[in-house]
């Protein structure tokens, strides 16, 4: 064709443009025979991308770049009718060292030659669109998985607070299928328990306006009306001009929390609110739980209950005493015992500690209670008084039984026995002579037996009596003069010294007739062959005023006298006359009065009778 | 009436003695009788007999209970480790005012006391004695 026409040049001209726009076409080119397969022509850019020397790839045909996989389709497009530009579609293609390659294919039919049909391939590589749009598939799959597999619903609002997504979850947790709640668009905000929806109302406007991701627990009634607590957690999406455009969230059964929570809580509140006291100890004695009770009743805060341990609290318990009482509390698993504790002011409280051992995931600990017993031994006191006091009134009772059958009986029976010696028939029998003073002497013996036992009637039954300060020495000088008469007549010395003390608290006729009693019973019984000294003085002991009177008299042998001395009706003299009473009441009064008597003596050296009186507070 | 040789009073009152000499003299009921205010007296008189006279042992014995200093029971007690031979053929008689029974039942109980009588000592207690203790 070299030396043609101008057109021909000028043709010539363009084959040669159209040979460079085909070569350094920035797009990968070839063409290709219909028949052969064959290439026949391909540009730089192909040869780039597909890896081979231009003369390596005109040795290939088409199905040379191809996976075996992409054979039968290829061959199908080849073998049919295709328009003269066809776009082929999205072919897997290999390069040279096999790697796949996702391309676009455009294919041109060339002008028809000699003996078959050309066309110009255009390829467009897409490799890393497809594998952006596999790795996007991928993920989408992940993410469906896992929205199908965890157990929590998940959902989005749209801004109309309308349900637009929601998980298949929904169904296992209320009941509900999402087309349900597609369907009616609010459901999900009509389960809502009604206690909870003021609740949910109010937090509702805080979540649309915040990208704060918000949490609330709220309670829903079920498909099948059955109450449930669950927990939501949801972000809303907010536009540029800070609108929400979506709520998404998820929203999970939290009911068996709750309830072992609910447990938890109640089991707290009543250890908290009971009135007893408990403590946890380690087996080393700390202390590392207290309740409210335990704080008042040791006047700790629990912070400082929780630096100290038990030894520290429990009076007189030494460290190794508490490391004893822990073994044998893991060998019998439950402890009781009385002790005291000390409060934090150093009040000491009588307790009953009950320790109770347990072992909770692989420790021991003891459970401790702390019972304040201080009313209970103020009980068990009481009951001691009162068994005492009972014991004592019994034995007045046993005494008086005493009296009526023994002290009133005797001169009764002497009595009966004297008027049956009487001779009636001959009044001037001189036997009657004899029996008539026995007998005024009997009947006297008779007649003041009973007007002492209706003084100590008197006296007893004077329950609460009211003590006045009085003077002993006055009322003994007044005793004194009573009995001026008798003490001239035996010529008895007298000493009576009151300087250590005369005040007493006490009832005037009572110590009146305490010391009238001694003073008479001192001359009774002295002593034939000597004068009778008496000396008298007080003495204070153990916040009592001691009243002593010691004589010099005919005394009494204590070893075989001494638990009977102060009985009703005890004599110890039968010669001399006397009914063994005086000493009982001045025991019966001392005590009435709040004191108690004392004896001291020695046969044929005297007595020394001791009255104890309480005394009257300092500032009277 | 059987009538004894010699009768022992322990009774700390003056009078009730007085009073049982008379009936036992009256009665002629023993030809002696000896009072004693205490126990121990009486004891230390026995003591003396059973050393010096055991042929005066007496052959009655009335005992009080309630006395001052050794009481009736304490002297039952010293009685007991008197000679048996003697004591054997002595007759003991609780006399008391008391109205306890259980004083009553103790006396009667034990082996060393013959009978429990009640004060006054009467015409009908010597009877009651001389009939049931006839002289051996």
């Amino acid at each position: 064709m070299i030396g043609g026409s101008t057109d021909e040049r000028i043709l010539l001209h363009h084959i040669d443009d159209y040979r460079l726009l085909f070569d350094h076409n920035p797009l990968p080119m070839w063409v290709f025979d219909t028949e052969s397969l064959r290439f026949l022509m391909v540009n730089s850019s192909a040869l780039k991308l597909y890896g081979y020397s231009r003369e390596e790839f005109l040795q290939m045909t088409i199905k040379d770049i191809r996976p075996g996989s992409e054979l039968p389709g290829l061959l199908r497009m080849t073998s049919s009718m295709r328009d003269d530009l066809n776009y082929a579609g999205e072919w897997m293609h290999l390069k040279k060292d096999k790697t796949p390659i996702y391309v676009e294919i455009v294919s041109h039919l060339l002008p028809s030659s000699e003996e078959s049909d050309r066309r110009l391939v255009v390829v467009h590589d897409i490799t890393a669109r497809k594998l952006a749009e596999q790795q996007l598939a991928e993920v989408e799959r992940y993410a469906q998985s896992i929205l199908n597999n965890i157990v929590e619903v998940v959902f989005s609002f749209n801004e109309k607070m309308e349900v637009i997504y929601m998980s298949p979850q929904c169904e296992a947790i209320v009941g509900f299928k999402p087309k349900d709640f597609y369907q009616d668009k609010y459901l999900w905000f009509n389960l809502v328990h009604p206690e909870d929806r003021a609740y949910f109302e109010k937090t509702l406007p805080k979540i649309k306006v915040s990208s704060e991701q918000f949490q609330i627990e709220y309670r829903i009634k079920t498909s099948a009306g059955e109450e449930k607590w669950l927990i939501t957690r949801c972000t809303a999406q907010l536009d540029s001009l800070g609108k929400m455009v979506r709520i998404d969230g998820s929203a999970n059964d939290i009911t068996q929390r709750k309830k072992v929570e609910e447990k938890l809580r109640f089991a707290n509140f009543s250890i908290e609110r009971a009135s007893e006291a408990f403590l946890w100890t380690r087996p080393d004695g700390r202390i590392i739980r207290v309740n409210r009770a335990a704080c008042s009743m040791l006047g700790y805060s629990e912070k400082e209950l929780l630096q100290l341990k038990l030894a520290d609290l429990v009076q007189g318990y030494a460290e190794d005493a508490w490391q004893s009482h822990w073994g044998q509390l893991e060998a019998l698993k439950s402890l009781e015992f009385e002790t005291s504790v000390l409060t934090k002011k150093g009040q000491v409280q009588p307790v009953e500690l009950h320790l109770n051992y347990f072992r909770f995931e692989h420790h021991s600990y003891s459970f401790t209670s702390i019972r304040q017993i201080a009313e209970r031994k103020q009980a068990e006191a009481e009951k001691a008084r009162l068994t005492e006091e009972m014991a004592k009134q019994n034995e007045h009772l046993r005494q008086f039984a005493y009296i009526v059958s023994h002290n009133l009986k005797a001169p009764v029976a002497n009595i009966l026995g004297l008027t049956s010696l009487y001779n009636r028939q001959d009044a001037a029998d001189p036997v009657n002579a004899l029996l008539m003073p026995k007998l005024e002497r009997t009947i006297h013996l008779l007649d003041s037996t009973i007007n002492d036992l209706n003084d100590i009637l008197t006296v007893k039954s004077k329950a609460a009596l009211e003590l006045e300060s009085v003077n002993l020495e006055q009322v003994f000088s007044d005793v004194k003069e009573s009995v001026v008469g008798q003490l001239r007549k035996h010529s008895v010395k007298i000493a009576a010294d009151f300087t250590s003390g005369a005040t007493v608290l006490g009832v005037k006729g009572y110590i009146h007739s305490i010391f009238l009693n001694l003073m008479t019973n001192a001359i009774k019984y002295q002593s034939p062959g000597r004068n009778l000294e008496i000396h008298i003085n007080t003495v204070f002991s153990n916040g009592f005023l001691c009243f002593q009177i010691q004589d010099n008299g005919l005394g009494i042998d204590l070893r075989k006298q001494g638990s009977k001395i102060f009985g009703l009706y005890r004599r110890f003299h039968p010669q001399i006359e006397g009914k063994g009473l005086g000493l009982y009441m001045i025991k019966t009064q001392a005590e009435t009065m709040g004191g108690w008597v004392d004896v001291e003596s020695e046969v044929e050296k005297g007595s020394t009778f001791k009255v104890f009186f309480q005394v009257p507070p300092k500032n009277d | 009436m059987t009538k004894y040789r010699k009768v022992f009073l322990i009774d700390d009152d003056e009078i009730h003695n007085f009073l049982c000499e008379s009936v036992i003299k009256t009665q002629e009921f023993a030809d002696n009788v000896n009072s004693y205010l205490w126990a121990e007296e009486a004891l230390n008189s026995l003591d003396s007999i059973v050393k010096e006279a055991p042929q005066e042992f007496p052959e009655i014995i009335f005992l009080d209970i309630n006395m001052p200093g050794m009481d009736g029971w304490e002297f039952i007690e010293e009685y007991r480790k008197l000679p048996k031979e003697l004591t054997e053929k002595c007759l003991l008689f609780v006399l008391s005012s008391a109205v306890d029974k259980n004083d009553i039942t103790h006396a009667r109980n034990l082996s060393e006391v013959n009978d429990f009588f009640s004060k006054p000592l009467t015409n009908d207690i010597l009877n009651i004695i001389s009939e049931q203790y006839p002289h051996s």
